[in-house]
């Protein structure tokens, strides 16, 4: 409280007296009012500054694409999980998510990655082809392993609320110097040197847009728009204003400018992806262009940073001819402010508009295999972890067998309705591919067209298997191998059964033809409904059943001899578990979508390792597989022998349910497990069997995945044998009808006679059309 | 008889020293059985990893810089005691030769991290090896050791068992994974 000393002047009149001395008060309480809040607006702005934790949804990756000697993958297929990871062709020497052509493959600069196991640093990457797989790779880091490199992973989802903030966060040492130039420049000229508010830049900034003639600098400083972004609404008055000057003089105060500056380029709002808002630039970078924001060029970074001004104004997406004008304003700034040369200038201003292509994860792409990360996650996490804690979910996706199987149901679906008016756009499908040795789920599609929250037929749909059910009748008989090898000659003829309610039951081969007596082998390769049923009763359901639950499946199983044919119903999902005990030795190991999250320091919080179970002994689970590779040479699958003859021998069942409302197929290859079923969601007649419909499917699928033989070599337990044309006994080659087959070491037959047998022969090569 | 005894002590020694890791890391071998197929059977062998002799050529790589692959040491798999004249080093030389196998050095380094206690990395580390490598019968016998070390038996025995049937005809590493299928069932045994 200032007090004049007295002077000699002349006297006070009472009046003046008094209101000096109310005016006094009266100042000195507001300033102690104005003190008092803004030690209050301090105290809160810090304490929001100082936690500074933003909502993160958790992050779904992809498998990262492993590059190493001997994989078998095209040129093309890398090229094409390049493209997807936005990196850029170049003719030069590549930089930092560039590649280039080299003799016979790619040089290939990586980003670098932080997976669950290890970093991987960005490198550069020699790769070459031959015979479509990789021949070699070099890495320039050494101390890794320089023979391996994994590429960053596809980001193909996340988990969020209904409507929400994103962002990527960016450390200050990841904001490129010529961002952070051009951003100072064209925001806030003087934000190193003001404390907060920058009066001479709020003049200036109105003498350079009356000049310019528009809007092209705000007279807020960086520091008041943060204010604005972090803690105020969106109302605009004078209080507001004067809050906003306030607090900025308060984070002034206590942080750095670079710790600002992070922050706001974090903060800053940059557009709206329908439900999402896109905050910061390292999210914007990736939304806008497809890249990370140190790969932008100039023209690029200038459009981001124009579009601070109106983000939904300058959207390039939708107004281009707004956005490229906005962009060459800000480009004219930075070449008045010195960032740019002229000649910079001249060029950057005549580039056009180079924005990502196609749909981001926001899309109903991967919207099925999405579905069952999200329903396991959910089994594990809270809803609220998942949607705030910045989680890292690695999955087993791979974008390469994805896309094929996508592509195939677009080729392949709208192909079978062309026969057929009545089915047109009435088909529906589902596809799992999945690895074969390690129960990876590489791609799982639940419909001809993936859409968000869409019925997944994959995981949902529960139809009737049909034929495919015949192996586990198989197998059950072939564990018995006192009883039964693969020559067991079974009876293929009418036939009627008594039901326990003293129905008939009559079952009919699919053509109508029958076989007569007929070796198991050729039985299930040309799958014969009647000497299914033949061997079905010398066995027993209730045999059966416990087949299916000890390989791991948990639903009901009727208990009735249908059940020999498939009358009963799975998703292509149990079908898919159910395969993959054959396709791995006997060995069960349960479907894997996730390997591992991490929290959002990269500390592992759970990994979904291998669990295996042995479900299933070596000499059955050889015989079982060696009887679907016949599938695929001589029976109801012999297309695929003619369409693959260099991949076998492959394995591979077909299905057809009642009247063909399903056509199911799942074949496997030495690496890849695919099943695949087609039909109508009305369960209508789709007239479609395995072989006419899923089949195809498949072939298109693994066509693009490309395939390596299974490796038939028998275990200690199985030796080969010439058997008589029944299997009863041993027989040499010259003995008429003879067969050679895989047999249990424990139980091989005495010596039969050779002249005795009347089982007839099937010759090997003879095709089969039945489904 | 006393010859025989000491012959199998010898072997479980040798086997216990070489660890996961015997002889040449190429496909599983298949001659001796193939022997016994007619030709009507026509039997593929294995094409899954190309011939690892070949060294990789730095002029391979078209850019200003030269990349150096040093010539690496063989990787010490088995350490705990010093390696004597047998077979089994004759195999580890081998070994050196194809050093430069991915999986061979994802290997090592699980191994590493499983002796500094990092479990979880070297678990993480083996099951990348087991995605590149499915087949590779030492993959998952190393595997089925990292299982024994964490105390879980049953999924130890069941690995060792997938182990085995991708071994074909390497009777150290089938040995190798049966003594550790013993010892885990012995410490089941005693845990119940």
């Amino acid at each position: 409280m200032p007090t004049t000393p007295p002077r000699r002047t002349r006297p006070r009149t009472g009046y003046k007296k008094l209101a000096s001395f109310y005016f006094g008060h009266v100042a000195l309480w507001c300033f102690l009012a104005l003190i008092a809040y803004w030690a209050w607006l301090d105290h809160k702005v810090i304490a929001a500054f100082e936690v500074r934790r933003w909502d993160l949804p958790a992050r779904i990756y992809a498998a990262p694409l492993e590059l190493y000697r001997g994989l078998r993958l095209r040129a093309s297929s890398v090229e094409q999980v390049l493209q997807m990871l936005g990196y850029r062709k170049v003719q030069t020497v590549p930089g930092p998510g560039q590649y280039a052509a080299r003799d016979q493959g790619w040089s290939i600069h990586t980003r670098g990655f932080t997976f669950s196991d290890s970093t991987e640093s960005a490198q550069r990457v020699a790769v070459r082809f031959e015979h479509d797989a990789i021949s070699e790779v070099i890495g320039e880091r050494v101390e890794q392993s320089p023979g391996l490199v994994r590429l960053e992973p596809l980001e193909i989802g996340r988990v969020h609320p209904e409507s929400f903030e994103d962002r990527v966060l960016l450390s200050r040492s990841e904001l490129p110097i010529i961002f952070k130039r051009a951003l100072i420049a064209v925001e806030d000229r003087r934000f190193y040197s003001h404390i907060g508010l920058d009066a001479f830049g709020l003049l200036r900034a109105v003498v350079v847009n009356i000049r310019h003639g528009g809007i092209s600098q705000g007279g807020s400083t960086l520091t008041q728009q943060l204010v604005k972004n972090m803690y105020l609404d969106s109302e605009r008055s004078l209080v507001r204003k004067f809050n906003e000057a306030l607090m900025a003089l308060s984070i002034e105060r206590r942080y750095s400018k670079d710790d600002i500056l992070e922050t706001y380029c974090n903060e800053v709002f940059l557009g709206q992806d329908g439900n999402r808002a896109v905050h910061g630039f390292g999210l914007a970078a990736r939304f806008y262009f497809g890249r990370p924001l140190n790969e932008l060029s100039v023209p690029e970074v200038a459009l981001l940073i124009g579009m601070i001004r109106g983000p939904s104004q300058y959207n390039p997406f939708k107004y281009a001819a707004r956005a490229l004008a906005r962009r060459n304003v800000v480009l004219r700034t930075l070449h008045d402010e010195g960032v740019i040369s002229d000649g910079e200038f001249t060029q950057y201003s005549a580039s056009m508009l180079t924005l990502r292509a196609g749909t981001w994860s926001a899309g109903g792409r991967y919207a099925a295999f999405l579905d069952l990360v999200r329903r396991q996650l959910k089994d594990d996490y809270r809803e609220s972890d998942l949607q705030t804690a910045g989680l890292k979910v690695f999955t087993t996706l791979d974008i390469v067998a994805h896309e094929a199987a996508e592509n195939a149901l677009q080729s392949v679906v709208p192909a079978l309705e062309r026969g057929h008016p009545k089915l047109k756009g009435e088909l529906q499908a589902a596809v799992i591919v999945t690895d074969a040795r390690t129960a990876d789920i590489k791609a799982l599609l639940g419909g001809r067209s993936e859409e968000a929250g869409g019925f997944n037929r994959a995981l949902d749909a529960k139809r009737q298997i049909g034929s495919l059910i015949k192996p586990f009748v198989y197998m059950t008989a072939l564990a018995n191998a006192a009883r039964f090898n693969v020559a067991t000659e079974l009876s293929d003829a009418p036939h009627s059964w008594q039901g326990a309610h003293g129905k008939m039951w009559t079952p009919q081969n699919y053509d109508g033809q029958y076989s007569g007596p007929v070796q198991v082998q050729n039985a299930l390769a040309r799958s014969l409904n009647l000497a299914t049923v033949d061997l079905g009763f010398r066995i027993g359901t209730e045999a059966v059943r416990q087949t299916l639950h000890r390989l791991g499946f948990d639903g009901n199983i009727p208990n009735y001899p249908a059940l020999f044919l498939g009358a009963m119903d799975m998703s292509p999902y149990q079908i898919a578990q159910l395969y993959q005990v054959i396709a791995n030795d006997g060995f069960r190991i349960p479907l894997r979508a996730i390997q591992a999250v991490v929290d959002s320091r990269n500390q592992p919080i759970k990994r979904y390792g291998l669990r295996v179970t042995h479900v299933l002994d070596a000499p059955t689970a050889f015989l079982v597989r060696y009887l679907l590779t016949r599938v695929v040479a001589t029976g109801t699958a012999h297309a695929l022998a003619a369409e693959f003859p260099d991949a076998l021998p492959l394995a591979g069942k077909t299905g057809t349910s009642n009247d063909a409302r399903d056509s199911w197929f799942v074949g496997f290859s030495g690496t890849d497990l695919a099943t695949v079923w087609i039909g109508r969601d009305d369960n209508q007649v789709a007239g479609l069997t395995g072989a006419a419909g899923a089949l195809r499917v498949w072939t298109e699928t693994m066509k693009q995945v490309g395939l390596t033989p299974i490796n038939m070599v028998p275990p200690e337990s199985i030796a080969w044998h010439w058997v008589t044309p029944d299997g009863t006994g041993l027989s040499t080659a010259d003995c008429p009808g003879a067969t050679w087959v895989p047999l249990n070491r424990s139980f091989i037959p005495s010596p039969g006679n050779c002249a005795g047998t009347t089982a007839g022969f099937i010759p090997f090569s003879q095709p089969e059309t039945t489904p | 008889m006393n010859t025989q005894v000491s012959l199998v002590l010898g072997g479980v020694l040798l086997s216990l020293l070489s660890g996961c890791t015997t002889g040449l890391r190429t496909a599983a071998p298949i001659e001796g059985r193939n022997a016994s197929r007619p030709p009507s059977v026509t039997a593929k062998p294995e094409t899954k990893m190309p011939n690892p002799a070949a060294p990789p050529s730095p002029a391979t790589v078209n850019s200003p810089r030269v990349y150096a692959i040093p010539d690496r040491a063989p990787v010490p798999l088995a350490p705990l005691l010093p390696p004597i004249s047998s077979p089994i080093s004759g195999a580890r030389e081998a070994t050196t030769s194809a050093a430069k196998s991915p999986v061979t050095d994802l290997m090592a380094s699980a191994e590493q991290a499983a002796r500094n206690g990092d479990r979880g990395r070297a678990r993480a580390t083996l099951e990348r090896a087991v995605k590149i490598a499915p087949d590779d019968a030492q993959v998952w016998c190393q595997l089925a050791e990292l299982n024994l070390a964490e105390g879980d038996y049953e999924q130890a025995i069941v690995v060792a068992q997938r182990s085995i049937t991708l071994a074909g005809s390497e009777q150290t590493l089938i040995a190798r994974n049966q003594s550790l299928i013993q010892h885990a069932q012995h410490l089941l045994a005693r845990k119940h």
